[in-house]
Order: structure tokens, then C-alpha cells, then sequence
């Protein structure tokens, strides 16, 4: 691989970013983290109200990486071959035969909208096609299309009803990202897009292909121990039964992150540095990573909740600590 | 490429370690001034002569400290690379330095772009040498303080410097007994007499640990210097002999050059002092001090220390002219009168003069010296009586003779129980013996061949006396009888042998 192969690869992500961004109005920082998960080989939750254009996000993704794009309603009465598909009765050749009909899942990029507002078991049959990255019906085992990415979303209000995600399943997300709603003036670019005859056009920049070997290469950047021990000990801060826990992990927290959080660290925090067009993982590009990939990876107990402390608010603290004695 | 990475971590790493150096050398320099200004604190009020000394030293340990311990704590290579990552780079260098042995396109990548910004990396600039201000107070702060408070005089520094001069007198004047020794050690003088030797030099060495004042030193080698004299004229031995006064001599010389030195240094301190500056003014008030001590003169000490006190006015200077004048005329006195007590009735004389003096006096009878801006004495001995001596200008002294009294006892009072023994009832009158009776008084003659014991055994005089002055001298070091008194106490005892 030559340096200005590398260069070009950058400046092309580079240009999907600022693609998207066209399609999206501000939400830089949703932008930014998609795309890092897109790189990275991961799974994306976001949360936020409805009509902030999540939907939207995943369409202009799917435009500017010429990938297959499928909408998923959950709802209660969503059964779990509505989403993975299944066999049906055909006639062929005048015979009846049974024939795998693919479900919604078989695409690049599934949004699964409003994922916990469907019962466990058809939750279940999306994440382990996010996990597997194949489906099982009957005794047949199909694979889904590479590259393979789930955008779920969720509602953080309207509970009622609703089959919230346990911990374990959302472990699979590398992500959880806060759509958060727009400014004023991000309000009135908006309308501009959806309010008029003006539709941006988007152009595809990247393909699935490339995106291969992108997420290829960035796997062989290179992580410094120092850099890598921040980005360990930033997990381990995350455990209060651990020596040495830091205070707000012994008062806050329940259960801390899984080995997946330091993985989802490590990769997005790779993919981030190659965005910034580095060639090395930097403390700086643990601090941004760490947000998305820990929020929902760590359980706080009822002493937060009482306290109204966020899981962003102890990884601020946690963040805090460790710089310090870095320092 | 790798060795610009290493050549540029190594180069970070120095100036870090200049950084600490700097740092920690600073620190240690603050705490050893503020021990430094401590300890001349203690010294305003215990005697402590090497004080600055002492503090100068600390601070020099502290300084040492500060280096070797920036030396020493100098971050490691992969730290330094850190450390100039920190400033803004993003952890280029520290990944370029950790995979430098690497060779994979990714590494290599990552090193060109790394050297690019080492190349741009103004090491200097990034890591200037800050002085830390509250630092830099602080020694500045405890520098003046240490100064300030070692130029105040106290009476613990001054009894400090008389105590370390005192202790510097007798170490020299040790030297020579020890030379003393060195001489009688040799085989060929073996005997009885020599073991006397070593037994007088013991108690001199005994008397000079103990001793406080250059008076008390002098006077405890002038002791032994007497006893090897009079040793000197009651052994057989010829050569011993001579060496013995040879050494009697050599002591003597010592403690007078020792003092003349003082003299000199005193009078060279007094005339510079008159229009000279506070520095020279202090030195003087020292100087007298220490004269004072030497001639154990209280008078002198008092003129010194209201010199001092009184910012070295001129009446305090004149002050401790005179007193000074005194104390010498006063010290000349006692002089003779112990040398005419060395003497015997054969009245061999000799007079000691101030080394200002041109005149050196060795004769009996009427004796009379003459001196320019100097002292004289003049002493004479035996049936003669005195002389006089005089100086234009300088401390006359008069001469003063002793005899062992006429044949012819004086009547005096009756006194009851007193027995009078006379160990060879052939001369004088036995009238006068017996003296007048009171009216109720008797007075009763015995004679006896044996001399003075009535009943008992006979012991040995030198026992008996050496006992006696061993317990004389235990009591006096123990006892607080004031230093003249200790003295005569001693003289008495050390002549009785």
C-alpha cells in the first residue's frame, strides 16, 4: 500500500462525510460517529425523538456507498420471519416447492426503526443477524451481504409498551449515539431541504469494495502501548469490584463494560485517526470513541438515577481521572 | 529515518533532563538555605562555631542532592517521546519511537509523517527553562536571612569563637607535649624518672581537654614546663637532664609565641580599629576578647563586649585601651611573681619581656628595663628584694623578690593546740619556738629522733603527696571555684611533689 493510495482513500471518506452532510442537516458529530461505525465493522443504536432524520441519515448513507438499504418497522406484532424472511409454497415446473423468501435483512444497510417496540424474540432474530452476520430458517443457513450494517433506532420516550433492549443484546452495538435535537439555525436549514422543491443530490463516492479493504487497512494501524493502555484502563475504570476503582465507578455504577466496549474502543478509534488523516491512534481519538461505546455498556445503579447522573457524566469523570494521572 | 527518530527522542530527553536539573536543584537550594538559615538561628543561642560552616556545607549537600536527584529522575525515552507528543502532536513521535524496528507500510507511513513534524519540533521552544517564581523568592529570601542573621553577634557566638580558640591553643600546644613525649619515650632514658615524665605529660593532656580559657592552657603547660625543670635539677642523669629542660624550653616557647601572637594579633586589631571600619571594628572587639580570655581578665572581657554593644564608639574604644593596658600590666604581675617562685634562694632570675620590648634581663639583684611602646618587667629574687622596670610609653611593671624568710621567726599571736616542728633542731633559737605564752598558756618541748610522726607508720612522701594532688585535682575540675582559684589550688598540689 503506498502513501498516496492511502491519501486518496482518506480524501474519499473525507468526501462521504461531507456527502452526507449535505442530505443531513448539521448533526456533524452523528455524521462523524456512522461513519466511524461504518469503518470500523460495527452496529450502530441511535436514540433520539422522532422526526430528527434518522431515517434520512440511513438513506444518504446508503446513496453515498452505493449499498442496498431496507427499512425495518418494529412493531409488537412483528414476528421474527418478517425480518430474516422465510420459506413459502411456490409452483414450479408444476410442482409445489418450498422456496426461501430473503427478509428485510438481507441488505448492506437495515434501518431497524424503533427496535424495542418489537417482542424479544423477533429482537433477538435481528441481532443475531448482526452477530452471525447470517440467517437461519428451517435447517438452511443463508449469508447476509458484506458489508453488513444495522442502524436500530429508539425512542427515548413513549416507554410504555415497549421491550427495552437487555444488556447483553445491546453489548452487540458498538455504538449508541444521541441524535440531539437541532438549533434554530440547523432548524431553518432543514426546512429548507423539506419544505420546498429543493432536494439535494447526492453522489456516490465510495462501494461496498472499497469499503472492504478501507476497514482492511485501517485494522493495521498502528495503536502505541501508551495509547492502548489509556484506552484498557479507561475500560477496567469502568469496574467497581476492581482495585483500585475510581470513586465515581464505586458509587454509580453496577456493572461495567464488557471486553466488546475495548474492542469497539480500539476499532473506532483506528477508524477515527485514519479520518483525521493520521497514520497513528492518538489519547485524543480514545477521548471521542469513548462516549458512544461505553454509554450503553455501563449499568448505573439507583444511586445515579437518584442522583440524576448519565452514563456520559461518569465517563466524563472516569476520562477526567485518567488523564490526570497520565499527567 | 529510524535513527532521526531516536537522534530526536534522545534530544527531547536531554533537555528534560536539563528541565528536572533545574527544577530539583532549585528546590533543594531553597530547603538547604532554610536549613542554612535555621542553623545560624540555633547558633544566636548555643555556642556553635562551625555554624556557617556547617551551613554552607548543607546547603552545598542540598544543591548535590537536587542534581543527582534531577539526574536520576530524567523520564525514560518513551516518556520524553510523550512528553513531546503532548505538545500537540498527537502521538506521533511516541508511535513512531515504540515501532521504529518495524517495517510494514503502515509503520513506515507513520515514521515519514512523524519525522516531518520532528523536523519542525523546536526543542527549546517547546521546553523553555521556567523558573518558578515562588522558587526563586524563597531562595532569595532565605539567602538574605541566612546572611542577615550570621553577621549578629551574640554572647553564644562569642563564647563560641573563645571556646574555639581556646580549643585551638591547646591542640597546638598538645602537639608539643606529644613531641615532649615522643622524646622521653626512647628506651635509653628508661627509669623511674621517665615514668615521671609520662605520669606530668598525662595530667598536662588531662588539664588541656578540660580546659576553657588560653589562660587555663597556658597555664597548664607552663605547669608542666615547670615540673620537667624541676625534675630537670633533681635527676642523676645528665643527658635526661638536659633534655628535660631542652623540652621544659621548648614548651615555654610555645606558649609565649602563642601569646605573643595574640598580642600582636590584638594590638594590629586595636590600631586598625581606631579609624578603621565596623569590620575592623568587630574584629578588634574580638580580638580583645580573646585577649581577655588569655589573661583571664574580667575587666577586659566587660570593655570588649560594651565596645561591641556601644556600636565602637570612641569612649568604648578608649574604654578597652585601658582596660587592655591593665590587664597586661596585671598579667605581666602574676608573671613574675611565678617565675620568682620557680626560682630558688640561689636566686637564679630571669625576666620575661613583651616581645616589643628590646630589653631581655638576666641578673640578680636590682634589675631595670626599658622598653619603647612596649612592656617591661623586672624581676629580681633573694635577699635583694626587687627591681623596677620602666617604658616610655609602654606598661611599667614593678619587679617583685620572695625569699624563703629569715632564720628569726616573728612573734606572733598565741594560738592554742599548734604544734611547731622543726625537722633540724640545730638551727635557730629554740626561744622563738615556743613563742610568748598567755597568761594560761603553755607551750611544751619535745624532741624526738624520729622526726615528725609521734606514732604510726612511715609512708612515703611521694605517695602520700601524689595521692593528695590526684583527689585536689578530681575535686577542682568538679567543683565551681573560679578559674584563679582553681589555679592556685593546682599550682599548690603540683609543687608539693
Amino acid at each position: 500500500m503506498e502513501e498516496h493510495d492511502m491519501k486518496q482513500w482518506i480524501d474519499m471518506v473525507k468526501d462521504c462525510e461531507r456527502e452526507i452532510g449535505k442530505g443531513i442537516i448539521g448533526q456533524k458529530e452523528v455524521i462523524r460517529q456512522v461513519l466511524l461505525a461504518v469503518l470500523a465493522d460495527g452496529n450502530v443504536l441511535l436514540e433520539g425523538v422522532p422526526g430528527l432524520g434518522k431515517t434520512e441519515l440511513v438513506k444518504a448513507l446508503s446513496k453515498v456507498f452505493d449499498m442496498a438499504f431496507s427499512r425495518i418497522q418494529f412493531t409488537p406484532d412483528l414476528m421474527p420471519a418478517d425480518v430474516t424472511g422465510t420459506n413459502l409454497i411456490i409452483k414450479e415446473d408444476g410442482n409445489n416447492v418450498f422456496k426461501f423468501q430473503p427478509g428485510p435483512v438481507f441488505s448492506n444497510i437495515v434501518l431497524a426503526d424503533e427496535i424495542n417496540r418489537a417482542t424479544p424474540k423477533t429482537q433477538s432474530a435481528l441481532l443475531e443477524a448482526m452477530q452471525e452476520k447470517t440467517v437461519t430458517v428451517g435447517k438452511e443457513t443463508y449469508e447476509l451481504p458484506s458489508p453488513f450494517l444495522v442502524l436500530a433506532t429508539q425512542n427515548p420516550i413513549e416507554n410504555e409498551g415497549t421491550y427495552p433492549l437487555p444488556e447483553a443484546q445491546l453489548d452487540r452495538f458498538l455504538f449508541k449515539i444521541l441524535v440531539e435535537f437541532p438549533d434554530k439555525a440547523e432548524l431553518k436549514d432543514i426546512m429548507d431541504i423539506t419544505v420546498t422543491n429543493f432536494k439535494p443530490a447526492l453522489e456516490n463516492i465510495l462501494d461496498g469494495n472499497r469499503i472492504l479493504s478501507i476497514r482492511q487497512v485501517i485494522r493495521d494501524m498502528p495503536v502505541s502501548d501508551a495509547v492502548m493502555d489509556y484506552a484498557l484502563s479507561l475500560v477496567v475504570a469502568t469496574h467497581p469490584e476492581k482495585e483500585g476503582a475510581p470513586d465515581v465507578t464505586k458509587k454509580y455504577i453496577q456493572t461495567g463494560a464488557s471486553p466488546r466496549a475495548a474492542q469497539a474502543i480500539v476499532k473506532t478509534s483506528k477508524a477515527r485517526a485514519f479520518i483525521e488523516g493520521r497514520y497513528n491512534v492518538s489519547f485524543e481519538d480514545i477521548r471521542f470513541v469513548a462516549y458512544p461505546a461505553l454509554r450503553h455498556r455501563l449499568a448505573l445503579n439507583f444511586d445515579a438515577i437518584s442522583d440524576n447522573i448519565t452514563p456520559d457524566e461518569v465517563i466524563h469523570k472516569l476520562i477526567d481521572g485518567i488523564d490526570t494521572i497520565l499527567h | 529515518m529510524e535513527k532521526k527518530v531516536i537522534r530526536f527522542v534522545r534530544n527531547v530527553r536531554a533537555r528534560l533532563r536539563e528541565l528536572h536539573i533545574v527544577d530539583k536543584l532549585l528546590k533543594m537550594a531553597v530547603a538547604g538555605l532554610l536549613t542554612a538559615a535555621l542553623i545560624s538561628v540555633f547558633a544566636l543561642f548555643v555556642p556553635f562555631y562551625y555554624a556557617v560552616f556547617a551551613a554552607v556545607i548543607v546547603t552545598a549537600i542540598c544543591i548535590l542532592a537536587g542534581f543527582l536527584w534531577g539526574f536520576i529522575n530524567t523520564p525514560t525515552m518513551l516518556k520524553s517521546a510523550l512528553m513531546a507528543d503532548s505538545k500537540g502532536h498527537q502521538e506521533k513521535f511516541s508511535t513512531a519511537y515504540e515501532n521504529v524496528d518495524k517495517q510494514d507500510d503502515f509503520s513506515l507511513m507513520q515514521r515519514r509523517d512523524a519525522v516531518k513534524e520532528m523536523e519542525q519540533f523546536k526543542i527549546r521552544r517547546e521546553f523553555p527553562i521556567i523558573l518558578s517564581k515562588k522558587l526563586i523568592g524563597g531562595l532569595l529570601l532565605f539567602a538574605v536571612l541566612f546572611a542577615a542573621i550570621s553577621s549578629i553577634d551574640t554572647p553564644a557566638k562569642q563564647k563560641a569563637f573563645l571556646s574555639h580558640d581556646s580549643k585551638k591553643a591547646a591542640e597546638e600546644v598538645k602537639k608539643q607535649i606529644e613531641k615532649v613525649e615522643k622524646e622521653f619515650d626512647k628506651k635509653s632514658y628508661e627509669g623511674a624518672d621517665t615514668k615521671e615524665v609520662a605520669k606530668a605529660i598525662n595530667t598536662a593532656k588531662k588539664e588541656l581537654k578540660t580546659a576553657k580559657t588560653r589562660q587555663e592552657v597556658a597555664k597548664a603547660a607552663k605547669r608542666l614546663s615547670r615540673k620537667l625543670e624541676q625534675m630537670a635539677k633533681k635527676t642523676n642523669n645528665k643527658e635526661l637532664g638536659r633534655k628535660m629542660s631542652e623540652q621544659a624550653e621548648k614548651l615555654n616557647k610555645k606558649v609565649e609565641k602563642q601569646q605573643d601572637e595574640l598580642m600582636k594579633a590584638a594590638k594590629e586589631a586595636l590600631e586598625k580599629a581606631e579609624k578603621g571600619s565596623d569590620k575592623e571594628k568587630k574584629e578588634a572587639a574580638k580580638k580583645m576578647a580573646a585577649m581577655a580570655s588569655a589573661l583571664g581578665n574580667e575587666e577586659l572581657a566587660k570593655a570588649a563586649e560594651q565596645y561591641s554593644r556601644e556600636n565602637f564608639s570612641d569612649s568604648s574604644y578608649n574604654n578597652m585601651k585601658q582596660a587592655l593596658s591593665k590587664a597586661l600590666k596585671n598579667s605581666n604581675q602574676n608573671n613574675s611573681l611565678e617565675n620568682a617562685k620557680a626560682s630558688t634562694a640561689s636566686g637564679n632570675a630571669s625576666a620575661k619581656v613583651d616581645p616589643n620590648a628590646t630589653v631581655n634581663i638576666k641578673q640578680q639583684g636590682n634589675v631595670s628595663g626599658n622598653a619603647a611602646n612596649g612592656a617591661a618587667a623586672g624581676q629580681g629574687s633573694g635577699n635583694n628584694g626587687g627591681a623596677s622596670g620602666n617604658g616610655t610609653n609602654g606598661f611599667g611593671n614593678s619587679g617583685a623578690g620572695w625569699n624563703h624568710g629569715s632564720k628569726n621567726g616573728s612573734e606572733r599571736d598565741a594560738i592554742t593546740n599548734n604544734k611547731v616542728t622543726v625537722p633540724d633542731g640545730t638551727l635557730g633559737n629554740d626561744d622563738n619556738l615556743t613563742g610568748k605564752a598567755n597568761e594560761n598558756g603553755s607551750a611544751v618541748k619535745q624532741q624526738s629522733e624520729h622526726g615528725l610522726t609521734w606514732s604510726g607508720n612511715k609512708v612515703d612522701y611521694g605517695t602520700v603527696s601524689g595521692s593528695y594532688k590526684d583527689k585536689a585535682y578530681k575535686q577542682v575540675d568538679g567543683a565551681s571555684y573560679p578559674a584563679s582559684m582553681k589555679e592556685k589550688i593546682r599550682n599548690y598540689f603540683s609543687d608539693l611533689e
